[in-house]
């Protein structure tokens, strides 16, 4: 599977963490989100006496020659998780500090296929979902290969988009996931802090668990700028001229507030919020969230 | 209008683009960063950044100002004006240098008068933008004014301006104000002399100077109709002398400047304040008699005489000396000999130098590694007979002796050996030696060397010249010194061989003589020849002269004053230490902190200034006239120094480039670069 997300390196790395992935991803696919349903599977669960509308292929003969009576077989279900990838593209997630590094949008989407590689990888049923001020790309979960390959083709052809508008394109994602299952948001959430706190509220109401990657450059976190600067809004095209020294402390006033006002807000609605820095290996990031998973049991 | 001295500098101001293109290349571009939200630059100061930029506009400026103000420093900036040359020399359309003579002869009735006329005359017929120095001279010429325009402030200078006692030198005083004009810029530069033009002041031009190209000379002569018939012309008299109980000679030379005889002149000659004897003389029309006095001088210390020729009054008729008579004079005589022997040269210099209790010499003779510093520092003279050996501290008090103006007579004899001679007095000796030489050697049979070449005009063997004062041919050498390194030294007579024999060589204020055959009668018969006393004597006397000061001072001489004493001159005036000129004939006293009198200066006029006889106008003007001009007078327009104006100008300008370099660091150092 030849694709520049799922850089081998990553993966083995990955692979190298097994004994830690194998309680990490039972616990985050299967034990701390087993399924109330039951499905159709391969692996026996119980036997339900037979009532009229049951399929007459699951009646139980042996039993019906032991107890003269119908019983049909349940079975439980190895796939229980639909997991939704709400992936932000918006212009402020194509900045990246470094030429050589990755763009906030570009470690989004290695992100988003390292998980949806797991997720498939365990029989969860994994879509994605891209959107800037609009959706701009729904993949309904799936649980193939060849929906992976959909997925990485997709996320290989990703181009930064318009304005964020987290709150829009969440709600109206919303009312297309009916059926339960895990929203991970990878976004940089460079929006009103209301309104994202308002739409993930609304995924906890349809039953969703949640979790909050935020995507931010490490030059967004330090503010390394010295000279004269003037910056441009990547999504408003507006622009200001800033002496970086003298503006340091105030910029990163504001920046812990707004962090500090996520994190409470992704507290709020009960969902796992992790914050990434795009200079942090990939690798190190998941492993660091499966570990962190693990320990909330 | 700004104007600048070196105008290439100018191209300096260039370097003020350095600081403007460092200031592009590193200043703080706006870097156009495209970010992700601009939701976090709240509060973005618009003040600061202007601020900032202000502050570095202004460094900017700074650092341009001060490459602008270093280039126009260095390119001397001022303001022209039409009176001040771009040198700062002041700038007129026609300069005069006014010398006028105040020597001695001026003095004679009328002729300061009809030089102030003539000068007078010439100054208030110079036109509105001419401007006027004058220069006085007698042996000596000086600026008495300055150049200025204010006729004024001539005239009253000119006015008090009045004839000294002083001899007289024209081109001395000529070369003076030439010197005057190249300081100041003018079409027409001009000198007006205005003397006597005696003879005795041009007659020693060697033709060596000519005046600047440019520079016209006019002279004026003050025709003096009446003069002094006689005067002084020359005079010699001892000016110091060694108690002796003996007549001392002095000589006077009378020169007639009369048209007629004049006999029966009297001359006096006063000693002490006492008449002591008077001549008369018969003066031949335009020559000269001789007068000629001994005395003894019995004082100790000084003893001023006057020497009047007439009956007193007339200019240049009296004479002032002063004649120091001294004691002793102190002989030591280091012996290198060891023991004592009637044959050898301490003997007979001990013997010829006190043969009477009369005898001027004070002699003490001594072994010469017993001799100490202590032993050399009274005596006026050392004799080092046979001597080629001395401690430092032997050597440094010999060393005083010559510093002191005393002599040291070396006489080599058998006990010493050439290297260590030459090692030990190398810097002391006339000379130094090579090996000794028998007569035979460069001779046939036994004959015997002789002296030949002997320089009667050295005042050591003049009196020799003289007969029945000594005959050196009778003195016979068997041996003798050849010596070497001796291009230092004078030779005053020489064995027949052409060898030096008696060398002499001035050392600090001394002398030092040597004999290359000391007076050993194994060396030579010198000691037992009539000749040997007086030439001892004679050598002695002149070794030990210079001990004494002088004492003859003419007019325009600085007279020394010794630290700790004052100067009184013939009017009783005092003077500290240090030097004074003599302005005036007569005595003057130098006095201890007591104001006792330690010695007295005879001072005269120059002898000869009372001659008439004039030089040619015209034969002046041809020898001084300067070379055919050839070109534009370069020397004006580079040369000379910086004016006063552009000097200022030049300082504020670089006053200012120091402020503003200051103002700099102090900005710099409080904008953040960033």
């Amino acid at each position: 599977m030849p694709s520049k997300y799922l850089n081998l390196e990553v993966l083995s790395r990955i692979d190298n963490l097994q004994l830690l992935a194998k309680t990490v991803v039972e616990g985050f696919i299967q034990g701390l989100h087993r399924s109330p349903f039951h499905g159709s599977s391969v692996e026996f669960s119980e036997h339900r006496q037979y009532s009229p509308g049951d399929e007459i292929k699951h009646i139980d003969w042996k039993v019906f020659a032991k107890a003269d009576r119908y019983y049909v077989k349940r079975y439980e279900a190895e796939t229980n998780m639909v997991c939704n990838i709400l992936l932000d593209a918006s212009a402020s997630m194509n900045y990246k500090s470094n030429p050589e590094g990755l763009s906030k949008l570009e470690y989004a989407s290695y992100l988003a296929a390292c998980l949806a590689y797991f997720m498939i990888g365990q029989r969860d049923a994994t879509g994605l979902a891209i959107f800037d001020d609009k959706v701009r790309t729904v993949l309904p979960p799936r649980l193939s290969q060849t929906h992976m390959q959909h997925i990485l083709a997709e996320l290989e052809d990703l181009k930064p988009g318009a304005e964020t508008n987290i709150a829009g394109p969440m709600n109206a994602l919303a009312d297309t996931q009916k059926r339960r299952g895990l929203m991970v948001v990878i976004s940089d959430l460079l929006d009103d802090v209301e309104a994202i706190k308002s739409a993930l509220q609304r995924f906890r109401f349809q039953g969703h668990n949640i979790i909050v990657f935020q995507v931010m450059d490490n030059a967004e976190l330090t503010f390394p700028f010295k000279a004269m600067t003037q910056f441009e809004d990547l999504e408003t095209g507006g622009s200001t001229l800033v002496s970086p020294e003298s503006m340091r402390g105030t910029y990163m006033k504001e920046l812990q507030k707004f962090l500090v006002a996520i994190e409470k807000g992704c507290a709020d609605v009960k969902a796992d919020y992790k914050l990434f820095d795009t200079k942090t290996p990939l690798e190190v990031a998941l492993s660091e969230y499966l570990f962190r998973r693990s320990q909330i049991g | 209008m700004i104007s600048f001295q070196n105008p290439y500098f100018l191209i300096g101001t260039g370097a003020a683009a350095i600081p403007i293109l460092i200031f592009l290349l590193t200043r703080d571009r706006i870097k156009k960063v495209a970010f992700s939200t601009l939701r976090f630059f709240a509060g973005t100061s618009a003040t600061l950044i202007k601020r900032k930029r202000w502050q570095e506009a202004v460094l900017l400026a700074m650092r341009v100002g001060v490459c602008v103000l270093l280039a126009l420093a260095f390119a001397r900036p001022f303001l022209p004006s039409p009176n001040v040359t771009p040198q700062g020399q002041m700038r007129v359309g026609r300069a005069v240098a006014v010398v006028v003579d105040v020597s001695a002869s001026m003095t004679r009735p009328g002729a300061f008068d009809q030089a102030r006329q003539i000068i007078k005359k010439t100054v208030d017929g110079l036109p509105a933008d001419a401007a006027v120095t004058l220069v006085a001279f007698d042996r000596t010429p000086r600026v008495e004014l300055p150049w200025t325009r204010d006729t004024a402030k001539f005239d009253g200078t000119l006015a008090v301006l009045q004839p000294g006692s002083g001899g007289t030198d024209i081109v001395a005083a000529v070369r003076k104000a030439d010197e005057a004009l190249e300081q100041i810029a003018a079409d027409d530069k001009q000198i007006l002399l205005v003397s006597d033009m005696q003879r005795i002041g041009w007659e020693g031009f060697q033709g060596s100077w000519k005046l600047h190209a440019g520079v016209t000379l006019s002279i004026q002569p003050v025709k003096v109709d009446k003069t002094v018939d006689y005067a002084i012309a020359d005079a010699d008299y001892p000016q110091s002398i060694v108690k002796d109980g003996q007549g001392h000679s002095m000589t006077l030379r009378i020169a007639c400047y009369a048209q007629q005889a004049i006999n029966n002149v009297p001359v006096t000659l006063t000693l002490n304040g006492k008449e002591v004897e008077t001549q008369r003389v018969n003066l031949p029309a335009g020559g000269n008699a001789i007068a000629r006095f001994t005395s003894k001088f019995e004082q100790i210390g000084d003893n001023r005489g006057v020497i009047q020729v007439g009956a007193g009054g007339a200019l240049g008729s009296t004479l002032y000396f002063n004649t120091r008579v001294v004691p002793k004079i102190a002989v030591l005589i280091l012996s290198g000999a060891a023991g004592s022997s009637k044959a050898d040269a301490a003997f007979f210099l001990q013997t010829a130098l006190t043969p009477t209790e009369e005898s001027p010499f004070v002699v003490q003779t001594l072994p010469a590694e017993r001799a100490t510093a202590t032993d050399v520092a009274g005596a006026s003279v050392v004799m080092l007979a046979d001597v080629d050996a001395a401690s430092p501290g032997l050597k440094a008090a010999l060393r005083g002796v010559l510093e002191r103006g005393g002599g040291l007579l070396f006489l080599p004899g058998s006990h010493v050996t050439a290297e260590a001679f030459s090692a030990t007095f190398g810097e002391l000796a006339p000379c130094g030696l090579r090996r000794t030489m028998a007569a035979s050697e460069t001779r046939r049979g036994d004959a015997k060397a002789m002296l030949t070449r002997i320089d009667y005009d050295n005042p050591i063997l003049e009196v020799f010249q003289r007969p029945h004062f000594g005959d050196f041919s009778a003195v016979q050498f068997e041996r003798y010194w050849e010596v070497t390194d001796s291009q230092l030294s004078k030779v005053l007579a020489r064995f027949d061989d052409g060898r030096p024999y008696l060398l002499t060589r001035s050392i600090a204020n001394g002398n030092s003589i040597l004999w290359a055959s000391p007076p050993d009668l194994r060396w030579n018969n010198l000691p037992t020849r009539a000749i040997f006393l007086p030439f001892l004597h004679q050598i002695t006397r002149t070794l030990a002269q210079h001990t004494e000061p002088q004492t003859r001072y003419f007019v325009g001489d600085i007279l020394p004053v010794p630290a700790q004493s004052t100067l009184s001159d013939p009017a009783g005036q005092l003077h500290k230490d240090g030097g004074f000129m003599a302005g005036q004939t007569g005595y003057y006293a130098v006095l201890d902190g007591a104001g006792k009198v330690m010695l007295t200066y005879a001072v005269n006029g120059d002898m000869g200034e009372m001659n008439p006889a004039v030089v040619d106008v015209a034969e002046v003007q041809a020898a001084l006239a300067p070379p055919a001009r050839t070109g534009p007078d370069i020397a004006a327009h580079v040369a000379g120094l910086a004016g006063q104006a552009g000097k200022e100008f030049w300082l504020y300008t670089v006053a200012a480039v120091l402020l503003l370099t200051v103002s700099e660091l102090v900005v710099s150092n409080r904008v953040a670069r960033h």
